[in-house]
């Protein structure tokens, strides 16, 4: 008979107490074998059926639901998505438009990703990874739709193209800082020449780290300096030329009716000389690509050219550090590597990056460092190919990003295949 | 009993009572033996964290005091100048006195009355009351709710503009003028913020099914039962007997244009 249910060594804890509710729990109950689970309230019986129903624990993948709840129900399922990872299995049609508004193609998902994959890449649309890898090879159609599909054809380990690990002085230093109940006995040194991301679940306080980073909160406890000077010694408006914050919504920051006049806020504010500030003006719009939008409302731009001109409004006065909070935030293909093609260029040219995000894929590209957040305390600091192979990544709610994932595929089927030829 | 289970709309169109009633009463008795009886109940009968309600209940006491003195202070000259009364060493005319006091009790009994309503009434059981019993329009009434929700969060996004104009170097003004402008260039990125909510939340209904119509049903049905009649009939019986006794003691007095 088949088993239906089977636990092994089940034992449950809810956040908030210390007691477990289910103890070292193994059982199986067989296909149609009706079961009664019996015992006193408060034994966790109820607990113990939501663990079977995949209710607990909670991290459990949403599609995963959505593909269990689509077994038992009839059920439509229409979804917007920009990152197609892991859908692919569930979802059957699509429907691609193009960026005027008309139908650019539609019918079966694969069919349309082996025969169009290249004119949905040059609408800016992100392509699975296994696909774009493939397309980047230069390899025909059919094209591996996952990880496991790409590592059964011949292909070579992807390089990283990363940063070299530099690091220069000292910038900001964080002592035994304490804010709230969110921030706690953080410690952590800034310096020159530094990609930092910074990742960690909704609350771990990566926001708030960022905020007292850049000065706008003060620290209930434990000192912050600000190249080798305490923060509180620092002039407001020194210390803003030097540290730029770029807040999650770019319309936060807008302060005047015009691009133009929005980039030329902080050198007007200086007293900087006309002729001067248009030929800035003029260099970081074509810098971040808003040529010719310098008469525009900030407001009519799209949200990506939104994004680039309030990093455009921090790094005018060539801040030495800029934090960014959630930068790709809800931006597609195209305009999340514009940014970073952006804050690339910033980087070489010696400004320190502090970024806070959820796409580890950006973290594997560009960080020279990775902070993880966890309740507020510092849970791994160092290199992001060593957070990848950290044992608690699971608990911080990391997936390794797909390059590394499929570099862990190919090394294990090279060890499964060992060559019979020899 | 306890107060917060009984059922709003009763509670509120109880409350709207016992304050018209007050306020045609003018003699400084009834108000303050009543506005005792309404704290003592609200501290009986209420779970709420007795500190706030004493510091609400403070600031009410303190107003109807100043209340009390401006009314003596300005008072109209008195019709019987003979009849005094003597106060911490200072003689006041008896009228002048006992219409003063008439007054801040008259205030004292209003807020004991709104404090009891604030305290032990949940905001959204409160409108889904006025729903179901009061024939409140559901599309007005779930504007009022979803705005209700987003006023912390108005808050929590004012802060932010704040402090994202604050490090693009925009020092905050002192002057009027300044500040007016100030205002304006808050209130921009606000509303924006304000508009794109709503229009989510707005779709979010929508698609839920809200179509503003009255014949809904309810997640939670608010209904009005034998107990919760006992609270109008035990306010209004106790402001009766405060009458009567008045009547009968014959300190009792109308409102009829006094002050």
């Amino acid at each position: 008979m088949k088993t239906a249910v089977q636990l092994e060594n089940l034992t449950l804890t809810y956040e908030e107490n210390e007691k477990t509710v289910l103890t070292d729990i193994t059982l199986s109950i067989q296909n149609e074998q009706d079961t009664l689970i019996l015992g006193p309230s408060g034994s966790g019986k109820s607990s113990l059926v939501q663990c079977i129903n995949g209710l607990y624990p909670e991290d459990l993948d949403f599609i995963t639901t959505l593909t269990s709840i689509k077994k038992t129900r009839s059920l439509t399922l229409i979804v917007i998505e920009h990152r197609l990872e892991g859908w692919l299995e569930l979802l059957k049609h699509v429907v691609v438009l193009h960026s005027d508004g008309g139908i650019l193609t539609q019918g079966p998902l694969k069919e349309v990703l082996n025969n169009q994959a290249r004119a949905i890449h040059n609408q800016g649309i992100r392509l699975p990874y296994a696909v774009q890898y493939s397309i980047d090879e230069g390899s025909p159609p059919p094209y591996p739709f996952t990880l496991e599909e790409l590592t059964q054809r011949d292909i070579e380990v992807p390089s990283g193209v990363r940063h070299p690990n530099r690091r220069g002085k000292p910038l900001l230093e964080l002592s035994d800082v304490q804010w709230k109940a969110i921030l706690q006995d953080l410690t952590l040194s800034l310096y020159e020449e530094e990609w930092i991301a910074v990742v960690g679940a909704n609350g771990s306080g990566k926001s708030s780290l960022s905020k007292i980073m850049a000065g706008i909160t003060k620290p209930d406890r434990g000192t912050v300096t600000w190249k080798g000077t305490s923060m509180k010694k620092w002039k407001a408006d020194d210390l803003r030329s030097q540290v730029g914050y770029v807040f999650q919504n770019p319309e936060h920051q807008f302060v005047t009716d015009e691009v133009f006049e929005e980039i030329a806020f902080s050198l007007r504010q200086r007293g900087t000389p006309e002729l001067e500030i248009c030929r800035q003006v003029e260099h970081l719009l074509s810098l971040c690509r808003l040529d010719g939008l310098d008469k525009h409302h900030p407001y009519q731009l799209s949200q990506g050219q939104k994004r680039r001109l309030s990093v455009a409004t921090m790094i005018v006065e060539n801040q030495s550090l800029l934090l960014l909070d959630e930068p790709t935030f809800g931006q597609d293909a195209v305009s999340t590597q514009q940014l970073m093609a952006l804050l690339e260029k910033r980087f070489q040219q010696g400004t320190t990056l502090f970024m806070i995000t959820h796409d580890m894929e950006l973290v594997h590209h560009y960080a020279t460092r990775v902070i993880v957040l966890e309740q507020g305390r510092i849970a791994y600091d160092g290199l992001p190919e060593h957070l990848w192979k950290h044992n608690r990544l699971s608990d911080w709610h990391i997936e390794p990003p797909l390059p590394v994932q499929l570099d862990r595929l190919l090394i294990e089927r090279s060890c499964l295949h060992v060559p019979s030829y020899s | 009993m306890s107060l917060h289970t009984l059922n709003p709309a009763m509670k509120a169109c109880t409350i709207i009572g016992l304050v018209f009633v007050l306020a045609f009463l003018f003699d400084p008795v009834t108000p303050f033996v009543f506005t005792g009886f309404t704290i003592a109940l609200t501290l009986i009968f209420g779970r709420f964290r007795k500190r706030v309600y004493l510091l609400y209940l403070s600031a009410f006491t303190l107003f109807a005091f100043g209340m009390l003195w401006t009314t003596i202070a300005f008072a109209d000259e008195p019709a019987r100048p003979g009849e005094t009364i003597r106060l911490a060493g200072f003689l006041f005319p008896k009228e002048d006195l006992l219409m003063a006091l008439a007054l801040s009790f008259r205030v004292m009994a209003f807020a004991a009355l709104s404090l009891l309503f604030v305290f032990t009434t949940n905001m959204v059981h409160f409108i889904l009351s006025l729903i179901q019993q009061l024939k409140l329009p559901p599309k007005l009434a779930y504007g009022l709710m979803a705005g209700y929700r987003f006023l912390p969060m108005m808050k929590e996004e004012f802060d932010q503009i704040r402090a994202a104009h604050r490090i693009r170097g925009v020092t905050e003004s002192k002057s009027v003028k300044g500040r007016f402008k100030q205002l304006k260039r808050y209130s921009i990125p606000l509303l924006a913020g304000a508009v794109r909510k709503a229009e989510r939340t707005a779709a979010a209904m929508e698609s839920k099914g809200f179509t503003g119509e009255r014949s809904r049903t309810f997640y939670r049905p608010m209904k009005i039962s034998t107990k919760d009649w006992g609270f109008p009939l035990l306010m209004f019986t106790v402001l009766g007997a405060l009458i009567v006794l008045s009547i009968q003691l014959d300190y009792f007095q109308w409102y009829n244009g006094q002050f």
